[in-house]
Order: structure tokens, then C-alpha cells, then sequence
């Protein structure tokens, strides 16, 4: 099965959220419905995750956003990628990012 | 190692206050946890709260609203039992003293529901939420409303037996 991921498409944070660093930890709260649910839908990223999220402005490319995490850190581009599509995969899938048109 | 999962924290009455604040000012309704005994009976601990935003217009006196306390910024929700120029006296019912006077800029919503177990409670009405206001405001006036309440119970389940019995 294909991934939901396009490496030349840029995402962008979902308008529908709040995100707060609380205590050196960045919280999630998806505002599902209108509500902002504590008791339900509560994500945090890990250091990873938290590198990747604070490149998806929507002026940069999955592909670029890989090639920029490559050059930064001493991984190899095979695990970078899979972190990169791992990650995006689920957070489209929560409806916590959007594809920018174009 | 996956990069995102989902969070369990309990959160300080602090930190609730700052989420509070940012999911109502993005016009989103607020659903947690309640925790501590202020509001018994009426919010209990334990209680899963949904707090809405309010214009200023529709605020009333008996309504539980959502607070930030002045001292130490954490959250609190309590009654409006008072109100003074443009300004609302807000109150734990179990407790002595009055929160202090809060604008309706320093309200950030009121509870629009509350969850205990599998009851749904929708705080509605004008009337008796302003009765318990009233009582509130007062010593000894929430004890007395826990008698009342204790008192319906027992004639409801005597009704009930008495039902049975027939």
C-alpha cells in the first residue's frame, strides 16, 4: 500500500490545534468538533518529532525537510525518511497537518 | 521509536489554566477533568467538565464559570453568585470566601456540560442556579441546600418503594 506521504508535496500545521510547550515538552491539542479535548486526543512529540514539526510551515517540501534533517544530524537519509513519513503519515492521519495546494 | 503519542500527564492547575486560555481564545470549547471538592455537589471531583465561551451578555448569576485565580494563575471553577457594576463576585459553593470580583474579560467560559460516569448534566435554567447562587453567598447556606438534596433523595426512594409495594 502507498504512502498517504508525496516527498515534493510541503504540509503545514492544521489551523484546528493548540500547541503549547509546557515544562520543556510540546503539547498537542487537536480541536476536533470544537472542542479542545484533555480527556481524549492529548499527543506530545519526542526530540524527533518535535525537529521535524517545527519544519512544516508549508514553504518546504517533504523532500527538502529531509535533505535540511540530513545535513543537520548524523543518521543516515534511509532513517531519516522513514522518521520524516512515519511521522507525517500519522499526523495527517489525525488531521493534525494539511497539503498545501500547489 | 514512534515520534508522536498520545500524552498522560496531569496537568497543574497552572498549566490547565494556560491550555484553557489558548483553546477557548481559538473559540474552541475546553473538556477535562475537574479536580477538588469547591463546587460539591454540583461538580465533583473526578467530573469531565466542557467549558464553552461566553459573550459577556449572557452571563449570569448562578452560572459556573471558568476563572483564572490572581494569585497563582491556576484554573478555577466556581459560581457567579454576585454581581457589582460591570463586575461578577465568583465563589466556590464549599467554600467561606469569594474567589473576588472578576470582569467579564477575566471569564474565560462557563460549563456547558458536566460527565459523571455515564450521567450527562447540562446546566440549564435561570432559577435555581440562582437560588444556589443566593444560598452560596451565605454561611451555612450550602449545608443547607446538601440537607435539602439529602432530604429529596429519601422521599424519592420512598416513592419508590412505595411504588414497588403497590
Amino acid at each position: 500500500m502507498g504512502s498517504l506521504i508525496n516527498l515534493g508535496k510541503k504540509y503545514s500545521l492544521s489551523p484546528n490545534l493548540v500547541v503549547r510547550e509546557i515544562e520543556g515538552e510540546v503539547i498537542i491539542i487537536p480541536l476536533t468538533s470544537g472542542v479542545g479535548d484533555m480527556e481524549e486526543a492529548l499527543f506530545t512529540l519526542n526530540p524527533t518529532g518535535l525537529a521535524i514539526w517545527q519544519r512544516l510551515d508549508g514553504k518546504k517540501s517533504v523532500r527538502e525537510i529531509i535533505q535540511e534533517l540530513v545535513n543537520e544530524y548524523d543518521a543516515s537519509r534511509e532513517e531519516i525518511e522513514e522518521d520524516v513519513v512515519g511521522l507525517l503519515e500519522e499526523l495527517y492521519q489525525r488531521k493534525l497537518i494539511v497539503e498545501e495546494e500547489g | 521509536m514512534k515520534s508522536i503519542k498520545e500524552r498522560e500527564k496531569i496537568f497543574s492547575a497552572q498549566e490547565m489554566a494556560e491550555l484553557l486560555q489558548e483553546v477557548i481564545h481559538q473559540g474552541a470549547s475546553f473538556r477535562f477533568r475537574a479536580r477538588g471538592w469547591s463546587m460539591t455537589p454540583f461538580i465533583q471531583d473526578g467530573d469531565i467538565l466542557t467549558i464553552t465561551p461566553c459573550p459577556n451578555a449572557k452571563l449570569k448569576i448562578g452560572q459556573m464559570v471558568a476563572v483564572l485565580e490572581r494569585e497563582q494563575n491556576s484554573l478555577l471553577v466556581h459560581r457567579i453568585v454576585g454581581k457589582k457594576g460591570s463586575n461578577y463576585l465568583v465563589k466556590g459553593d464549599n467554600l467561606l470566601s469569594p474567589d473576588g470580583l472578576f470582569s467579564a474579560a477575566e471569564i474565560l467560559g462557563v460549563v456547558a456540560k458536566i460527565e459523571r460516569g455515564k450521567r450527562v448534566l447540562f446546566p440549564q435554567g435561570s432559577i435555581r442556579p440562582y437560588l444556589i447562587a443566593c444560598f452560596s453567598r451565605h454561611k451555612g447556606g450550602m449545608s443547607l441546600i446538601s440537607w435539602a438534596r439529602r432530604l429529596g433523595r429519601v422521599i424519592k426512594k420512598g416513592r419508590k418503594i412505595g411504588q414497588e409495594k403497590r
